[in-house]
């Protein structure tokens, strides 16, 4: 199957069932209400008839039970009991859920007819836990999603795309910073699938301080500036790693792979990995992942502009490392910034967000909320409930009920302002009511470039000549053959020759065509 | 026998059995089912039996050789090196001098430290930029800069190593050493008597008597050697490339990561053999027969 943004929409004369019931739902009580009366008064007739026929045929014990039946049917119906609160369930990672929490008891202090419980899936488990539930029958009503699974929810069927159900979820799109749309498309059917939970990159970064003690006026443009800048910073002693490239846990792909390569990828062929038949064209001198892996190796085996301690980081090592001045460059999500350049880091004031080095490209992080099909299932209601969540979360409300014309983005802006985690919506960063988003960030990022650097992420993930969306992609690249054989490169114990860097990735191409050919999803 | 005597029996083993069945033989036999599935937690939908597949899949996958030979190492690096150490130490805590008492409470602390934690604590040790191992070279002038230690091979085996000693010395030290206090005076005075010196009694009376207790202790320590994730996941995940990645870690990859739950219960009962095997091994090599422990 061959995956294309251009897939076929469903056509408006196509719009669901669900959403037909949906407008007709308050038809649909008040035909539902005439059916009770008439029931109710159906009942009474016969109950009137049993009464005079109970009076003829028997003694008072039956009358009682006749007066009862029928006081109990008129009052349930005339009355309309109360319907319960529907149930959202929210599943998240463990990151913030004090923040989350709060959230959630915002929401539901605002909302009668709705609840929030916060159910947390781990930080690690959290893939595996969420697919379980689904494959349980019992997922969350709505979850985080990452884009490297995003896809596996809904080939499965598990997750649906709100678009179809909620039509009005498009407007929210063009608000969207463009490099970040098609992570909220389904590439099936070409509808948006949820709002986003943030959104943000991998920047280029750099310390100041070293910069001005070299008397390096600006941060580099191009790739062989930055080299220069380096081996000025090494020559006068101001650091010994100036290049720091975050290889080790999930930064080995975003930081490590992409980074590198749309930074270095102008021209032909692109930054691709995979040609339009999805065959392996990284494996050749010509591709962007050699030209990357070359310039790298040169840089830590050749020039020891850098090292290989980054293939050892996971992200809070990659935090502590670059904000205790062991990097003058480096590469990593923007939001974590926020904790190595302030106190009590020992860098704090130093560091500065740039723009990526030639192309300036970098590749987007961003997560996402998805609606399970079990809440589809479940009726308009629940549907109704999960959609004002998301919007709570992800959109526009005013106190906790969806307004996309005058509402704000209440907690997009909460995770911003409280947590760095940046907004992927362009209006919260040129709407005067949102000054306080770039007021709150001042103190570790200039919100000018953090807005460049957004109109510059490339959503590598969605891109099939990037990013295969197999199911098998995620576990096998990152895990699997590619991450150790690059590691080894990486290191020098695979040799640093073109020979031996094409031999690794011949051999990683050999290994993706035979998972291709098992695929079930990437033919 | 007779017949109310199996009747007590199995009434005192109820208790115990009611956990170990619904804990224990249930997910193992879950686990060997499971393995004969084509089970994929991404396709839910196409579970259907797949015989020997997923072992035939993970005997000939990709990861098969370099992590058996990671495995392995490590195993033959550690376990002899776990007995020998232990046993000393159950010497040394045997005799009676000042502060004895101190470090048997000392040698027990490892043992009170979470296994994530304890690779946590080794892998700071060993840090790049700011670990106290590097800085104590430094200081020595032994080296110039600070080394990436984990990112070498041989240095992040003996990271691992290292880790997996110190976690897992408690248990067989406190075997040894209640072997040892196990072991009735009267012998040593006999060989005394017969003119035995120290290095006689201690192979002749002291190993002896301990065989039984090796046999647990060699036992256990392979069992842990070939078991060990969590200091694996934390110290090196798996690397410096996948050097140090060993069964176990793709025994997890396989489930957690790939979410081929058909294909790690494939390899885990693999792994499950291989110890079956080693443990019979053991008792024939030990001759021990029939362990008991008192005399």
């Amino acid at each position: 199957m061959k995956k294309s943004k251009d897939s076929k929409k469903i056509e408006k004369s196509e719009t669901p069932d669900l959403l037909k019931s949906n407008i007709s739902r308050r038809r649909a009580i008040s035909k539902a209400g005439a059916v009770a009366i008439g029931a109710v008064a159906s009942a009474v007739v016969a109950g009137s008839g049993g009464y005079l026929f109970g009076l003829s045929q028997a003694g008072p014990g039956r009358v009682e039970t006749i007066t009862k039946t029928v006081t109990q049917t008129v009052t349930g119906t005339v009355t309309q009991p109360p319907v319960g609160k529907v149930e959202v369930t929210w599943g998240i990672w463990s990151w913030g859920v004090e923040l989350v929490q709060d959230n959630a008891e915002k929401f539901n202090a605002w909302n009668d007819d709705v609840s929030i419980k916060v159910v947390d899936y781990g930080l690690d488990t959290f893939f595996s836990g969420i697919s379980a539930a689904y494959t349980a029958g019992n997922p969350p009503t709505i979850h985080y999603s990452t884009p490297d699974v995003t896809y596996i929810y809904q080939q499965n069927g598990w997750a649906i795309d709100m678009e179809q159900y909620f039509p009005e979820i498009r407007r929210y799109l063009d608000d969207i910073f463009p490099g970040f749309r098609s992570g909220f498309i389904n590439p099936d059917t070409g509808l948006m699938s949820g709002l986003a939970y943030y959104g943000g990159a991998q920047p280029f970064m750099y310390n100041k301080r070293h910069l001005d003690e070299a008397g390096i006026g600006q941060p580099p443009r191009t790739w062989e500036e930055l080299e220069e800048q380096a081996r000025t910073i090494k020559r006068k002693g101001i650091n010994d790693d100036p290049i720091g490239i975050w290889y080790g846990s999930w930064g080995f792909v975003e930081v490590g792979i992409y980074d590198f390569m749309l930074g270095m990828a102008e021209g032909d062929p692109g930054p691709y990995m995979w040609d339009e038949d999805l065959n392996p064209i990284f494996n050749d001198k010509g591709s962007a992942l050699f030209r990357s892996l070359r310039w790298q190796l040169d840089m830590i085996h050749k020039e020891k502009l850098a090292s290989t301690k980054g293939v050892l980081y996971d992200e809070a090592q990659a935090v502590n490392a670059f904000g205790s001045g062991a990097h003058t460059f480096f590469w990593m999500p923007d939001y974590d910034l926020a904790f190595a350049n302030t106190p009590p880091s020992k860098e704090a004031g130093n560091l500065r967000m740039g723009i990526n080095p030639g192309t300036g490209k970098v590749s987007a992080i961003y997560r996402s909320y998805l609606v399970s099909k079990a809440t589809a299932d479940k009726g308009p209601r629940h549907l109704e409930a999960a959609w004002r969540v998301m919007q709570f979360v992800g959109g526009r409300t005013r106190n906790g009920k969806p307004d996309f014309e005058n509402g704000e983005y209440f907690v997009c802006r909460r995770l911003n302002n409280e947590k760095g985690v940046g907004p992927i919506y362009i209006s919260m960063w040129e709407d005067p009511k949102y000054a306080d988003i770039r007021e709150s960030i001042k103190s570790w990022v200039d919100p000018e470039i953090k807005k460049q650097v957004l109109f510059n992420t490339y959503d590598f993930f969605n891109d099939p000549r990037m990013t295969t969306w197999w199911s098998e992609w995620w576990g096998y690249w990152q895990a699997g053959v590619a991450r150790p054989a690059i590691h080894d490169l990486i290191l020098g114990n695979a040799g640093t020759s073109d020979d031996d860097i094409l031999r690794v990735l011949n051999r990683i191409a050999e290994e993706w065509n035979k998972k291709k050919k098992e695929s079930k999803t990437g033919k | 026998m007779q017949k109310g005597d199996l009747k007590f029996i199995l009434i005192g083993l109820l208790p115990a059995l009611s956990f170990i069945f619904p804990f224990t033989f249930y997910p193992i036999a879950y686990a060997a089912y499971v393995s004969s599935l084509r089970y994929d937690l991404k396709y839910p939908e196409e579970i259907a039996f797949a015989g020997f597949d997923n072992y035939i899949e993970v005997l000939t996958s990709y990861y098969m050789a370099d992590s058996t030979v990671a495995t392995v190492t490590f195993v033959v690096i550690t376990v002899p090196l776990l007995v020998l150490i232990s046993l000393g130490l159950a010497l040394l805590l045997s005799q009676n001098f000042r502060g004895v008492g101190f470090l048997q409470w000392l040698v027990l602390v490892p043992w009170a430290v979470p296994l994530v934690v304890s690779g946590a604590i080794w892998k700071w040790i060993f840090d790049a930029n700011y670990g106290i191992f590097n800085a104590f070279l430094k200081s020595l002038g032994l080296i110039d800069s600070y080394v990436p230690w984990l990112n070498l091979r041989w240095p992040a085996l003996l990271v691992l190593v290292v880790a997996f000693l110190w976690v897992q010395l408690p248990l067989p030290t406190l075997l040894f050493l209640a072997g040892m206090q196990s072991i009735p005076a009267e012998l040593y005075e006999a060989a005394t008597i017969d003119g035995a010196k120290g290095w006689a009694k201690f192979k002749t009376i002291t190993l002896t008597w301990l065989r039984p207790f090796m046999l647990i202790v060699a036992v256990y320590s392979t069992l842990m050697a070939i078991w060990t994730f969590d200091l694996v996941y934390v110290i090196t995940a798996g690397g410096p490339g996948n050097f140090t990645a060993v069964i176990s870690y793709y025994t997890w990859s396989e489930m957690f990561t790939f979410l081929n739950f058909g294909r790690a219960s494939a390899l885990a009962f693999l792994v499950v053999l291989v110890s079956i095997a080693l443990i019979i091994a053991y008792f024939r090599a030990l001759r021990v027969g029939r362990i008991r422990l008192r005399a």
